[in-house]
């Protein structure tokens, strides 16, 4: 069973280098991708000497388009599960691991590392993520948003450390969510019916570089995330691509031998 | 009938010459563009299209007034300005949806480009790892 863990990253060149080391540290076993979206910095160059995989968009094409690429290039190769964590560093690699281990123990098709689903686990860990008043809020409301239109529970849609076997890689490769990949692709994998787990970890503080939420734009966000959410609820199942996300998962992922990476 | 006339006393002379000379002029500079490839002609199509419309009501304003009680506009002038005006929201949807399409189209081309990229680096240090670590692995 092989495993990819993939960064999308865009001009994190002050964070990448750590992120990847601890990736390589806690899962050696695992392939690590940085999916490089245009960055103008070095983040290509620190997270090819930290040892990573790099997939170089040619120019930003934004975090729905990044994330895809890794989901894209886990499928050309062939991977049986599939993790995520973000650029910045304030996803921690050992709690990848156990959400990760959420997915190969068969107990999901897609796991969330959630930083609410039980808030009372951590409440004197001042290592523990602080979310921002303004930033709570919009998670509030996504949360809601979500829930209505998927018909399941989330309590942190925009979390983006998480898991996937090769349903939800599929799934997930096949179409694009150019604005909210979180949002979009939990909506989307609930409703084709894909398995779908929250389990508590910690975050830290972003690492380094900035957020690329500015409160300036939250509310053309909030509108968009609501428009986005409201027409993912109108469209049908994907009936085409619904053969194709029930794989069988006993058996391990069909690698094409000349696209193996090392 | 009174709307035909009504619809002509809206134009004047003055005005129809000039759409006709706006007509001509625009008609030339897509002649233009087209010859010079920079502009597709599927699109060519529709542009030369308008440019004969304008001729057309130029040559003969009066057919604006079936198209003007259609849509209920009593002041003749104000047609002219209608179904010019739903035309070009019509031209503007198809070419944000054109638009929409190439930005898919783009981004899928630039993925493909950053996974192929990623593929031959792990191709090239699958080689430099030499032949220890690779049969091992294969299945």
């Amino acid at each position: 069973m092989r495993t990819l863990v993939f960064i999308p990253a865009f001009n994190e060149e002050g964070a990448i280098s750590a992120v990847v080391r601890d990736v390589r540290d806690q899962l050696p076993e695992a392939d690590v991708l940085v999916v490089d979206d245009g960055s103008t910095d070095q983040t290509a160059e620190f997270a090819r000497a930290a040892g990573a995989i790099v997939a170089s968009l040619p120019f930003n094409q934004g975090i729905g388009a990044a994330v895809q690429t890794g989901y894209i290039f886990a499928e050309s190769v062939g991977y049986d599960y599939v993790g995520r964590v973000d650029g910045d560093g304030q996803h921690p690699a050992a709690q990848l691991m156990r959400v990760l281990e959420k997915v190969s123990n068969g107990e999901c098709d897609v796991c969330i590392g959630s930083r609410f689903y039980d808030a009372h686990l951590h409440p004197s860990d001042s290592d523990a993520y602080k979310p921002t008043m303004l930033r709570r809020l919009g998670i509030v409301l996504f949360r809601w948003l979500l829930s209505r239109t998927s018909g399941q529970r989330f309590t942190d849609p925009t979390s983006g450390l998480c898991a996937v076997n090769r349903r939800g890689a599929l799934l997930f490769a096949h179409r694009h969510a150019p604005d909210y990949p979180e949002l979009e692709l939990l909506q989307r994998a609930a409703r084709q019916g894909l398995r779908i787990a929250e389990i508590t970890v910690t975050m830290r503080p972003r690492q380094a570089g900035r957020s690329s939420i500015t409160p300036l734009r939250s509310a053309y966000f909030i509108f968009k995330a609501v428009l986005i959410c409201s027409v993912g609820a109108l469209r049908g199942r994907e009936a085409e691509t619904l053969d194709q996300v029930y794989v069988d998962l006993s058996e391990p992922a069909p690698v094409k031998p000349r696209r193996r990476p090392c | 009938m009174l709307i035909t006339v009504a619809v002509q006393q809206a134009l004047t002379g003055h005005a129809r010459i000039f759409i006709a000379i706006a007509a001509v002029v625009f008609s030339l500079v897509i002649l233009e563009l087209i010859r010079t490839h920079r502009l597709q002609e599927r699109y060519s199509l529709l542009w030369l299209a308008t440019a004969a419309i304008m001729l057309v009501v130029a040559a003969w304003p009066s057919v604006l007034s079936e198209p003007g009680s259609l849509l209920g506009i009593q002041t003749p002038g104000l047609a002219v300005f209608g179904v010019a005006f739903l035309a070009m929201l019509l031209l503007m949807l198809h070419l944000t949806a054109t638009v929409s399409r190439q930005g898919e189209h783009i981004t899928k081309l630039a993925q493909e480009l950053a996974v192929e990229r990623a593929q031959r680096q792990a191709e090239e240090c699958a080689g430099e790892a030499g032949s220890s670590a690779a049969p091992d692995q294969l299945p």
